[in-house]
């Protein structure tokens, strides 16, 4: 190529940035004045029925209102990366399902969302004490809390009773009787088991572990109160049953436990009813052998935990319909249609709505709501302006590498000093 | 104007045609050369700008602020850096780390070596086998470590189950539950994805040796280990000592791995720089940290790349 030739495609490339620059700047008001599009972010669920109950409703909204509707759904693993990048990036979606203690990690960022809080809170019998606990953060409602999903005993009732422990007796168990039915359990090959990794399923059933015998992470004012007698017999707990557990438990995933009882190999784990669901579908012949019970009792009481998730939008997508169609996903029939289309494995914040039949009328969820237990959230007792460190230390699973530590030589000292360390970071 | 004058006089135009001394006009700049070069420079400047240096110094200013996902930053120094060695998380990252890059750039560096001077044997189907090398290395690494993540599994993985039934252990190996033993799997997977481009590249050194080098080797008594280190290994050493700074780079920057083997587990056993800062700067939405996590080995990776770019230039020179 001559000189000329390489001048003109020296000028060439330049031409062709300032179109890409060009078409990418214009696109951006084009965009704005079309037809509008009210986009809406959830994790993905672990029963796809229910998001295509989701996408149904979104559709049957948007064609009231005129408007053409979006759902994604991302993976529960990426969710919070999408989160931070929507919260940072100042674009995203009209409505974002938001979980756990995330209202309190992005209060300032959130729309508040008191009208329709309180509309929904007097229209339905009010919100389960721990919804508020969860979403109401400076005064105002960051989030309308959308449904949760606890950690109840999903066992094998035909293995149970080969040891001698009837389904009443199940219901009503101390981490006591628990420890000697999973050595019997062990001996039969069929051994219990559940997380201590780095899983959410994991602090769903460690925490109430800590609770149960009368331990916490932090107190009431929000200081660190890991490193307590309490704590150290919770753990001393812990070691003696992971000696009946699989090994593997210290490297399960939130989907191990599914395929532990699926697989026909373990006797008990905690989860919601997503197991027992999916066993209907692929393996009957355990599903109708699988029922849900309450998490033992310890000296401190009954605890159970939950994964919670929340509707919220972005101050910056000031979306006028975004409201709307969130009161539109919490109506009586739409919230019946979403918790039956998950079979039952939502569960409802508006107290009138755990009246519903579906839990009542398939007996191996008579357990699983209302939920007979003191329900709490990972943070517990810890104070409201302390949330976004219970959100920490529930993402950086702090307290199953603590029971990991100590099942795994480091002395139970060490270990609850060590998570004493961590929570201050966090909490300081 | 005069001396201007006076400098046209005499034609002295070294550098794209410019007469020294008198300011580029429109005209030249459009005739010039050195704008013609600026063309053609202009879109990689624009993209290294916008996709390196953007984002390095906005890592770089987040790493100074106590920045929450969200929110305004508070400048707060290198609070964020001293902050890091406060737990112990951090301190077990920069352990695995160092264990994750040495050992697995050593096997790799020693089985690529192997299996280049395999490949470079006259054999039947050569090439095709050399095309096979390549597998692990152009498949994507998600959907490959995937698969090694069913293979490690505890309750259906082939690898205990093949174990198991060859007889050759008892007990299922705690493959992703054991702090060692996931340290173990997580090498073996990298390993077995970088080998194909150790492999690879050591013999594009192997065949350009010159092969009466090791004629005249032979005739004058020498055998295939002296050989080796006599002529193989001194030519193969700028080849071999690009690759493996290249590999430590990559290596120590890994995330896809360990994020869907082990995400850091058990124990934070297996903890990275990548995985740790995303746990912390994305998970947790604590971009300052994060930033500060991600930042911490920069300085290392930065006398690797000099030390890289120094033996490049060497052997172009």
């Amino acid at each position: 190529m001559n000189k000329e030739g390489f001048r003109h495609l020296g000028v060439a490339w330049v031409l062709f940035f300032v179109v890409i620059l060009v078409v990418a700047v214009s696109t951006r008001p084009a965009m704005s004045g079309a037809p509008a599009e009210v986009t809406f972010l959830c994790n993905s669920h672990f029963v796809p029925a229910f998001e295509r109950e989701i996408e149904k409703q979104l559709a049957a909204w948007g064609k009231q209102k005129g408007v053409s509707t979006r759902a994604d759904w991302v993976a529960t693993a990426e969710f919070n990366a999408k989160l931070v990048a929507e919260a940072e990036t100042r674009a995203g979606h009209d409505i974002v399902v938001i979980r756990n203690y995330d209202a309190a990690l992005y209060k300032d960022s959130l729309i508040d969302m008191d009208t329709i809080a309180n509309e929904l809170g007097n229209q339905y019998g009010g919100w389960l004490p721990f919804g508020r606990e969860t979403a109401f953060f400076d005064g105002h409602w960051k989030a309308i809390p959308f449904y949760h999903q606890s950690f109840p005993a999903v066992y094998r009732m035909d293995l149970f009773q080969e040891i001698g422990v009837t389904r009443e007796q199940v219901h009503k168990m101390t981490w006591d009787q628990f420890l000697e039915a999973a050595k019997k359990l062990h001996a039969k090959g069929k051994p219990v088991g559940f997380g201590i990794s780095q899983t959410n399923d994991s602090d769903l059933i460690l925490y109430p572990i800590l609770w149960a015998f009368g331990a916490s992470t932090v107190d009431k004012n929000g200081k660190v109160t890991i490193n307590s007698p309490q704590t150290a017999k919770a753990i001393e707990y812990v070691k003696e049953l992971a000696r009946y557990m699989p090994r593997e438990v210290m490297g399960w995933d939130d989907a191990s436990n599914n395929r532990f009882i699926m697989s026909g190999q373990g006797s008990l784990s905690f989860n919601p009813p997503s197991i027992w669901r999916i066993a209907q579908r692929d393996v009957p012949d355990v599903a109708k052998l699988l029922d849900h019970a309450p998490v033992p009792a310890g000296p401190a009481g009954r605890f159970r935990s939950t994964g919670s998730y929340y509707l919220a939008t972005w101050k910056f997508k000031t979306s006028p319909l975004a409201a709307d169609l969130a009161r539109f996903l919490m109506t009586r029939e739409n919230q019946r249609a979403q918790i039956e289309a998950s079979g039952g494995y939502n569960q409802p914040f508006l107290k009138d709505f755990t009246t519903f039949p579906i839990w009542r009328t398939e007996a191996p969820l008579n357990a699983y709501e209302p939920v007979p237990e003191n329900l709490q959230l990972q943070g517990w007792p810890g104070p409201p302006e302390k949330a976004a460190a219970a959100q920490k230390a529930w993402v950086m699973h702090l307290i199953p590498v603590m029971f990991g530590k100590a099942i795994t030589g480091t002395s139970t000292q060490e270990a609850m000093r060590w998570a004493e360390e961590e929570l201050k970071q966090l909490y300081q | 104007m005069g001396r201007g004058r006076a400098e046209a006089a005499v034609p002295v135009t070294p550098l794209g045609g410019r007469p020294l001394g008198r300011p580029p006009t429109a005209s030249w700049l459009w005739r010039g050369s050195e704008l013609t070069g600026f063309f053609f420079v202009l879109p990689a400047a624009l993209l290294v700008v916008g996709l390196v240096a953007y984002p390095f110094c906005y890592a770089l200013i987040l790493s100074l602020t106590a920045k929450q996902a969200g929110v305004p930053g508070q400048f707060v120094g290198l609070r964020n850096f001293a902050n890091l060695f406060g737990g112990d998380i951090f301190l077990h990252t920069i352990r695995n780390s160092f264990v994750f890059t040495g050992v697995a750039v050593v096997c790799k560096t020693v089985l690529g070596l192997g299996l280049a001077l395999l490949l470079q044997r006259a054999m039947v189907g050569r090439r095709i086998l050399r095309g096979m090398i390549l597998l692990p290395w152009v498949v994507p690494s998600t959907l490959s470590v995937l698969g090694w993540w069913w293979l490690f599994d505890p309750i259906s993985g082939v690898i205990n189950l093949g174990l198991m039934k060859l007889g050759l252990i008892t007990q299922r190996i705690p493959w992703l539950s054991d702090p060692a033993w996931a340290m173990a799997a997580v090498i073996i997977v990298n390993v077995w994805r970088g080998l194909p481009f150790f492999a690879i590249s050591f013999l594009a050194g192997l065949v350009s040796i010159p092969e009466e080098l090791y004629e005249a080797a032979h005739i004058d008594g020498a055998g295939g280990v002296a050989c080796f280190a006599r002529i193989t290994l001194p030519l193969l050493r700028p080849v071999l000592g690009v690759i493996i700074l290249y590999s430590i780079i990559m290596t120590v920057s890994d995330f896809n791995i360990v994020y869907i083997l082990t995400r850091g587990g058990p124990m934070h056993s297996t903890h990275l720089f990548a995985t740790f800062a995303y746990e912390m700067g994305l998970a947790s939405g604590d971009l300052g940290k994060g930033a500060a996590i991600s930042l911490f080995i920069f300085p290392f990776l930065a006398a690797v790349a000099y030390c890289q770019l120094r033996i490049t230039r060497r052997q172009t020179q």
